[in-house]
């Protein structure tokens, strides 16, 4: 089954049941219930996929969501994005609000107003936000820049280096999710070069250099440097190895 | 003025009394740009650094002017590229944005228009601007003209400078893309470099006023 867009004209549906492929191009809605390729790019007010979808080309999608799996193998811009299961884009990301249990994969830069995680996150470049709550793990290969900064470990995260306004770090308590590649035992630990905002909290968290005007160290830290302005709280089971007080 | 001269993240931070939080939030929303942020390494790793001169006069920009415009419409302010659709050139005369003086000169060179594109704009304006400094003469304006004319378009929203140099009375226009440091032999008088951004920065205000 083929069903192709008519670019330019007024936008129809396109529904793939079962197994389909479509040339891309302008919609209304697109819905996917099972398995389809779309060699082309795609526009649309909403994109729904049960089961697998792929888009060869890029996507803009007012709104998005996927029960299943989905990949994007060039940009992708919209709005909402909706998530359980799997999602991959493999070049830039822009969107509103992000909601994923699951895994997204980025593989360019990533923008959204706000940003939900359960499970895992992965961007290959800078990456930045208003919100992101994260339960899981987060990968970034560049700079992740929030205003609001919530992460809850579960297994191994690493970023190259995290600022914003409010950072709060956490370690995970009591079960374990189902998703990710979860090591019994393990609380979860974030790896960073370089920790920079306002008010910066952090639990199991090895970094460099952790800058802030409030900063508070907790159980499990390992930090190379901490400078803050105001006040620096530190637990007696971190280890921090200089810090000091700048300004008056 | 050494445009090499760079400050450090510590450096800018206390200096300006902005916060880490304030910092990235504007850079965020594009008001700092992304190529200012210089990275560097130093005993603690990596550090950041800032073009001194630039960052400085940004977020003194920013700190003056986000109280009456938010942060999105101050975006628009700073980039490079513009958002503002054409005007008339009697229009832009009505709204004092521009003489009919530099607009005369400009129609001379290039012909009575219907309507002026933001870069035709510009050209008025800076025209405007450096004649009545009194840095420029009408003869060297009509150089201006051309150049902004032939070679604007090609920077392509970068913002460039404009630099003009006399030697034994031959005046020299040109615009640079990106020239950190420019050195000429001593005969040479450098009469202004200018850059574009801040023009572009007033002018961009000065329609957003008229327009409210």
């Amino acid at each position: 089954m083929v069903t192709n867009g008519n670019a330019g004209g007024s936008r129809g549906d396109m529904k793939i049941t079962g197994s389909g492929s479509s040339n891309g191009g302008a919609f209304n809605q697109v819905k996917i219930m099972g398995d389809a390729v779309i060699h082309g790019n795609t526009d649309c007010e909403t994109f729904k996929c049960l089961g697998n979808a792929e888009v060869k080309g890029s996507l803009y999608a007012g709104s998005a969501s996927c029960n299943g799996a989905m990949k994007v193998t060039d940009a992708m811009k919209g709005g909402t994005v909706k998530v359980h299961g799997e999602m991959r884009v493999a070049s830039e990301f822009a969107v509103g609000v992000v909601n994923v249990s699951g895994e997204l994969g980025v593989g360019g830069r990533m923008s959204a107003e706000k940003v939900k995680i359960m499970g895992e996150m992965r961007v290959n470049a800078d990456c930045q936000m208003e919100e992101l709550q994260v339960k899981g793990t987060v990968e970034v290969n560049g700079m992740l820049n929030a205003e609001r900064v919530d992460i809850k470990l579960y297994g191994p995260s690493r970023l190259r280096e995290l600022v914003g306004g409010q950072i709060t770090v956490k370690k995970s308590m009591g079960l374990p999710p189902l998703l990710g590649k979860f090591m019994p035992g393990s609380e979860g630990s974030l790896t960073a070069e370089s920790i920079e905002g306002d008010i910066v909290v952090l639990e199991n968290t090895k970094a460099a250099v952790v800058r802030g005007r409030n900063v508070t160290i907790g159980p499990g830290c390992r930090i190379g440097f901490v400078e803050y302005k105001d006040e620096f709280k530190q637990d007696s089971g971190a280890s921090v190895s200089q810090s000091a007080k700048i300004g008056p | 003025m050494n445009e090499d001269d760079l400050i450090s993240k510590k450096e800018l931070l206390e200096l300006t009394g902005i916060s880490y939080g304030q910092l990235y939030r504007w850079k965020r929303k594009n008001l700092i740009p992304e190529e200012w942020f210089v990275r560097k390494s130093s005993f603690t790793g990596q550090e950041t650094f800032f073009p001194k001169h630039k960052i400085l006069q940004r977020i003194e920009r920013i700190k003056n002017m986000k109280d009456g415009l938010s942060l999105d419409e101050l975006a628009d302010v700073f980039s490079p590229s513009s958002p503002i659709e054409s005007l008339s050139a009697k229009h832009l005369i009505e709204r004092n944005i521009v003489t009919k003086f530099a607009v005369e000169l400009y129609e001379e060179e290039c012909g009575s228009r219907e309507a002026l594109s933001f870069n035709d704009m510009l050209t008025v304006y800076v025209l405007q601007k450096l004649l009545q400094s009194g840095e420029m003469t009408r003869e060297e304006g009509k150089m201006l003209i051309a150049v902004m004319r032939d070679h604007y378009g090609a920077l392509e929203n970068k913002a460039g400078e404009l630099v003009l140099i006399r030697k034994l009375g031959v005046p020299l226009l040109f615009l640079a893309e990106s020239a950190e440091r420019i050195y000429f032999d001593k005969d040479v008088k450098r009469v202004f470099r200018m850059p574009l951004a801040a023009s572009i920065e007033e002018l961009k205000l000065k329609l957003n006023e008229t327009e409210a």
